[in-house]
């Protein structure tokens, strides 16, 4: 019994040395890195306008961006609006150049003479 | 327009949710209401367009026309009213401590490298790594975005070092990579088209950090070249707001190119005579030591093996490419601008100055803008106005309608002559080869000011 | 070439500038609740180009040289333009005057930045945007183009309610139609 109780003892020094011995180089093994990632800028939100009572008598621009080989896709959304909803005045326009370029002007006129507006289309 | 105070419906194609709507948040509109069709709309005919537009919205299984008409007249919810801001917090300092493989595990799940396993940035290789330049780690370098729509993130010195090490770039290096971070430039371009880059070095630095200007200069045989090249993508990442798959990264296909950017070093020493290196032709002085980056798609290679002169050659590979940036006709209204860059070993530089007589880089592009014409059936699918006037009986275009097919119409219009075709010279002789991209100059940056 | 150095040398001047001169400051930690004050000089980037196969990339150094409000603003605006009127009941006019500083990094130089008056807008501290009054500010205003190299100084007239003490103004280079693209800038108007 005395011999168990020393055999015993022993192991639970070894196994407590082993773990004082180990127990540093685990703590060695963790690192601390730098974070790679930039800065992105605050967001202000912009309010969405307020919305339509009624479609009816309300003139809505649709206004195609001119990504290329899309127009057909506008002329036929003007038809089909026309179609469903005849009292209301469905303005197709282009904006100008490509898909890149503003149209200030186009802008101008919507905000004077337009109710509402549907924009499109990339590819 | 919702700022004109007009409420508006955007029409988007399908595969471009996530972008919309990270675009949307950026732009401080979070609650902005989408409608989608299938994609494509692009060449589809009438009937097409008129089934989509009186179907479903293939996210929402909504009618499309519905949802047009709830856009524009639903109440607003009183999130869509707010006003305020949002400010993201800064992402912090440090990630850890870990173990080095969770930490690796980490930047990879997080998509802050290439996929390929990267060197991680402790505190001390950044330190090491800050060494390679005399300013200081706070000062912003510059802002960069993945296209115009995106927000432009800054970044600082200090987090170019940090990209710079996980590349696996050395001190000595970094004063080449702050100069690519310093021009804004992403190297992973938004757009559906899937952009590649170019960076070429000139100068004193080329040698001072044992960079590859000869054998097997744009392949994976030097450590500069590989890791300033790479290191441009991690920024791009990860400072430039760039590179998330479907959100800021559209390429349908992705360009391998991307990986390291074709970075090397021009052979300025086997220019030949009267030939000027890139940076001097941009402006900068002998003795600096400047990078220039370039933009395209792709890169065809080619045998200069005789009897064909070379720049014959040089045309039939102009007119092979069928990118965005050449061989494109689609935007109605947009005149052709092609772009072309000629990578040359110095046999073929020498070639074309001794035997072919190209006194100077600029003659031989001059000679190619001015000889390099169109096949009929791309003439006139590019110039249809033209073929309005052929058909009308006006010359000359009444003429080149009766060419036999396969004929070239004999008018230079195939380059834009705002971007002057670009020549590097590269390689290290061991044949007459040369690489031809659909490449266009963009920005070139001072090493000497990063030093 | 002479011009090439002389734009050096400006460029050096303002980066020796930089040095000596604590008070102009990199926009790093402007920020809506951060914005700068009346003359303090912000150095901000601006990208030119539509960047699909062109950008410039500018350092532009930016100062909300002046504001005034209520009484003074209308004074200047009423000798600016007899047609100008008073501001409407509960509003104040702000009239603000701004210097900017463009120079290229690079040797390109291709781009002219287009300033316009839309570029500015005053808000709220939580965000509403203010509508520009009809009035003619006075010369010159906030619109021209710009190279590297130069300078230039102009009038912005904005109305807020006289129950904001603290509106914020924003640059914003993209705003304005122009194929411009920057960081936003935050200024105090009080």
């Amino acid at each position: 019994m005395n011999k168990l109780k020393t055999w015993l003892l022993l192991g639970v020094f070894l196994l407590i040395s082993l773990l004082a011995t180990v127990a540093p180089y685990a703590e060695e093994a963790k690192i601390t890195v730098l974070n790679p990632i930039g800065y992105s800028p605050p967001i202000r939100r912009v309010p969405m306008a307020p919305r339509l009572d009624a479609l009816s008598g309300k003139t809505i621009y649709i206004v195609d961006v001119k990504f290329p080989l899309s127009d057909q896709f506008f002329v036929e959304m003007q038809k089909v609006l026309t179609e469903k909803f005849p009292q209301t005045n469905w303005v197709l326009r282009d904006k100008k150049g490509t898909y890149f370029d503003d149209d200030p002007g186009l802008w101008a006129e919507i905000k004077e003479k337009g109710n509402g507006v549907i924009m499109g289309i990339g590819h | 327009m919702e700022k004109l105070g007009k409420p508006t419906v955007p029409v988007i194609t399908n595969v471009f949710e996530d972008l919309v709507k990270t675009i949307a948040f950026k732009k401080g509109m979070p609650d902005q209401r989408f409608v989608f069709v299938p994609h494509p709309v692009s060449g589809k005919p009438a009937s097409t367009c008129r089934e989509y537009l009186e179907g479903k919205d293939p996210i929402t299984g909504k009618p499309v026309l519905q949802e047009i008409v709830e856009v524009l007249t639903k109440p607003l919810t009183e999130e869509e009213k707010k006003t305020g801001f949002i400010e993201r917090p800064k992402p912090p300092r440090l990630a850890g401590p870990d173990a080095p493989e969770n930490l690796h595990r980490l930047f990879l799940k997080n998509g802050w490298t290439d996929g390929l396993p990267i060197v991680l940035p402790t505190e001390e290789k950044v330190a090491e790594m800050l060494k390679g330049t005399s300013h200081k780690p706070d000062e912003m370098v510059a802002q960069m975005r993945p296209s115009a729509p995106h927000e432009a993130w800054e970044y600082t010195v200090e987090k170019v070092a940090i990209n710079a090490v996980m590349a696996g770039a050395k001190p000595e290096y970094f004063p080449v990579i702050l100069a690519i971070a310093s021009t804004g430039v992403t190297s992973l371009f938004t757009s559906t088209t899937s952009f590649a880059r170019m960076a070429v070095v000139n100068g004193p630095i080329r040698d001072q950090i044992g960079m590859n200007s000869g054998i097997g200069a744009l392949g994976p045989f030097n450590h500069a070249n590989a890791t300033i090249g790479r290191a441009w993508t991690l920024i791009s990442r990860n400072l430039g707001g760039g590179g998330t798959p479907g959100q800021t990264y559209l390429g349908s296909q992705g360009n391998n190119l991307n990986y390291n950017n074709l970075c090397f070093a021009e052979k300025e020493e086997e220019l030949p005579e009267g030939w000027k290196p890139v940076h001097l032709q941009k402006g900068f002085k002998p003795g600096e030591s400047v990078v220039s980056l370039f933009s395209g798609w792709s890169i065809i290679d080619n045998g200069g093996f005789k009897p064909y002169p070379f720049q014959e050659v040089m045309k039939r590979q102009a007119l092979g490419f069928f990118t965005s940036g050449t061989g494109n006709c689609f935007k109605n209204g947009v005149p052709d601008s092609a772009a072309l860059t000629l990578l040359l070993d110095p046999l073929v530089a020498k070639d074309l100055k001794e035997n072919q007589g190209f006194k100077t880089k600029e003659e031989l592009g001059q000679w190619l803008m001015k000889n390099t014409f169109k096949s009929t059936w791309e003439y006139w699918a590019c110039r249809p106005d033209d073929l309005k006037k052929a058909q009308e009986g006006v010359e000359p275009f009444a003429s080149w309608l009766k060419l036999p097919p396969g004929a070239l119409v004999p008018v230079p219009v195939f380059f834009d002559s705002e971007k002057p075709i670009e020549i590097i010279i590269v390689g290290g002789r061991t044949n007459p080869f040369w690489q031809a991209g659909d490449f266009n100059y963009i920005a070139s940056a001072s090493v000497d000011k990063w030093k | 070439m002479k011009t090439k150095r002389i734009l050096s040398f400006l460029r050096t001047c303002l980066v020796l500038a930089l040095l000596v001169c604590p008070g102009i400051v990199a926009a790093q930690g402007n920020s809506p609740s951060s914005p700068a004050p009346a003359g303090k000089p912000l150095l901000t980037m601006i990208e030119c180009g539509e960047g699909y196969t062109s950008q410039e990339l500018y350092d532009m150094k930016i100062t909300l040289v002046e504001v005034l409000r209520g009484k003074k603003a209308w004074d200047v605006l009423k000798g600016t333009n007899p047609s100008n009127n008073p501001p409407k009941a509960g509003f104040d006019y702000i009239l603000v005057r701004v210097k900017l500083e463009l120079f290229v990094r690079g040797s390109r130089r291709e781009c002219s930045y287009e300033l316009r008056p839309e570029q500015f807008t005053a808000l709220s501290a939580d965000g509403r945007e203010y509508e520009g009054p009809s009035v003619v500010p006075p010369k010159p205003e906030l619109s021209n183009s710009l190279l590297s190299g130069e300078s230039f100084e102009g009038w912005r007239v904005f109305l807020v309610p006289q129950g904001d003490s603290k509106p914020l103004m924003t640059f914003d280079p993209a705003s304005g139609g122009g194929m411009s693209r920057g960081k936003i800038i935050w200024f105090q108007l009080y």
